[in-house]
């Protein structure tokens, strides 16, 4: 049997690198699920608020939530602007948004309604929801802002800075949102900091969870908390002989503290101050049979776009995978080998 | 009887309980994740990081890893009580309700430079995880 060794290498190291690839995204996202977030504000854990930035970044943090509620652009899911807004978001799974109920509510001086309302996964099964979701869209509707069908993919909104919708909508309501709260504000603004725990109040006064991010095209927002949960991202797949590996890190440097600080390693291990809230290294162990399960297929396909070789060949060899787990800094480098042989079969088991 | 990730918790509490130097080293005690801020020093500090399950035909094997802490107000008490811990659990065989110990052993260090506690004390935080696998019939 013929074997073209170069070029079964080449596609054995391109799937390889797929595969690491793949891999790194996949502690990626479970870590990010599993980060710690910082209660900024008094509803539901774990949801990300943007600010609009139409101001100058240089602002101070008050200074940018004053504008922000003059100016009528908005957090996430609660307006703050003269006119009448709703707000919600959907992700391509098809969730609906559920209304909770609606109640008056005084923020701060002020009177507002608020509606809580609620995203789940959708789903025709369930007749009640698919009602009330329909109902309450239809009955909560004020000034006729909202455009597009209870179950549209493109949600609009009409706001004070202009139209919002699509794939803005989705970017200002931020990926991790389950819990949306639309606020009706009867014409006047109210403060940001009215709807922060005492924790976010804190955090936003002293600026130090504010920070600029910027967008997919490049515009710049100010954003408040999520440095560390932002901060998870995966490296360049590197390739050292029979290795490829790359590997995911986090670091979150306090821009207040004298001695560049991370406090990364302080949520992963714990502290004298604080008990630890593991995320990265759960995330790697909790992804590791579903990184061995999507690394064998890319790897045995190449093997099976080129001549299938035998055992004894000089292609049928381990290939070593390191899923490597460490950044710049980090207190812990932590490793994780996964051996995977290049032919559908260990030699042992071949002839 | 199946048992969780508790039992293995509760092993390694016994375990160092039982190991008569690391226990007479930790004057401030064994704390679970966080101690309170009283606690005289050196003290232990363990924290269950992950424990995922893998069912096997007939057996579960759990493989937990744990991180093993000692605080202390010099680098060199905090180093010796990280060398018991080590003494005591690396290749020990646990005792473990409703499980049996595969293998416990030290998989990494986790050092840590030295911070202030709340009385302005400089601290010292040394240690390591452990990886500890155990298997129970189904």
């Amino acid at each position: 049997m013929a074997i073209d060794v170069n070029y079964l290498l080449e596609a054995i190291q391109a799937a390889t690198k797929e595969s690491v690839e793949n891999g790194l995204l996949v502690i990626q996202a479970r870590a990010q699920q599993l980060v710690p977030v910082r209660k900024l504000y008094k509803s539901g854990r774990g949801k990300r608020t943007y600010i609009l930035s139409g101001p100058p970044t240089t602002m101070s943090a008050r200074q940018l939530q004053k504008a922000a509620a003059r100016h009528g652009s908005g957090l996430s899911g609660v307006t703050t602007g003269a006119k009448n807004m709703q707000s919600y978001w959907k992700n391509r799974a098809g969730r609906q948004i559920i209304p909770e109920g609606r109640s008056r509510a005084t923020v701060g001086s002020l009177k507002a309604d608020v509606l809580r309302t609620k995203v789940t996964r959708g789903g025709r099964t369930n007749r009640l929801e698919r009602g009330i979701a329909g109902q309450s869209i239809q009955k909560e509707r004020i000034g006729g802002t909202i455009r597009g069908r209870v179950n549209s993919y493109a949600p609009v909104i009409n706001s004070p800075i202009g139209v919002i919708g699509g794939e803005e909508l989705r970017h200002w309501a931020g990926k991790g949102v389950m819990e949306i709260k639309v606020i009706h504000a009867e014409g006047k603004s109210f403060e940001l900091t009215d709807l922060m725990t005492s924790r976010g109040r804190y955090e936003m006064t002293s600026g130090r969870a504010v920070r600029t991010v910027d967008d997919k095209h490049g515009e710049p927002h100010q954003v408040i908390g999520g440095r560390l949960h932002d901060s998870i991202q995966p490296s360049d797949v590197f390739s050292d002989g029979a290795e490829t590996y790359g590997f995911v890190s986090a670091s979150a440097v306090d821009p207040f503290s004298k001695t560049n600080h991370d406090y990364a390693p302080d949520q992963e291990f714990g502290s004298r101050h604080n008990r630890a809230h593991p995320f990265l290294r759960p995330a790697l162990r909790e992804s590791r049979r579903t990184i061995m399960s999507t690394t064998r297929g890319p790897i045995q396909r190449a093997f099976q776009s080129g001549v299938r070789p035998d055992h004894n060949s000089a292609s049928a060899r381990p290939i070593v995978l390191e899923v490597q787990f460490d950044s710049s800094g980090f207190r812990n480098a932590y490793r994780e080998v996964a051996t995977l042989w290049t032919g559908t079969a260990p030699p042992s088991e071949g002839k | 009887m199946r048992t969780t990730s508790t039992a293995i918790k509760r092993g390694v509490v016994r375990h160092a309980r039982s190991d008569v130097p690391l226990k007479t080293a930790i004057v401030g005690g064994i704390h679970e994740g966080f101690a309170p801020e009283k606690v005289r020093y050196p003290f232990m500090v363990y924290n269950l990081v992950v424990a995922p399950y893998a069912d096997l035909w007939g057996s579960r094997v759990i493989v937990a890893l744990v991180d093993m802490l000692s605080f202390a107000e010099n680098g060199v008490d905090a180093s010796n009580v990280d060398q018991l811990i080590l003494n005591a659990f690396d290749g020990a065989q646990l005792s473990v309700d409703g499980q049996t110990t595969l293998i416990c052993r030290r998989i990494s260090d986790i050092p840590g430079g030295p911070e202030i506690d709340s009385e302005g004390k400089k601290i010292y935080q040394i240690g390591g995880s452990y990886e500890i696998w155990t298997d129970q019939s189904l």
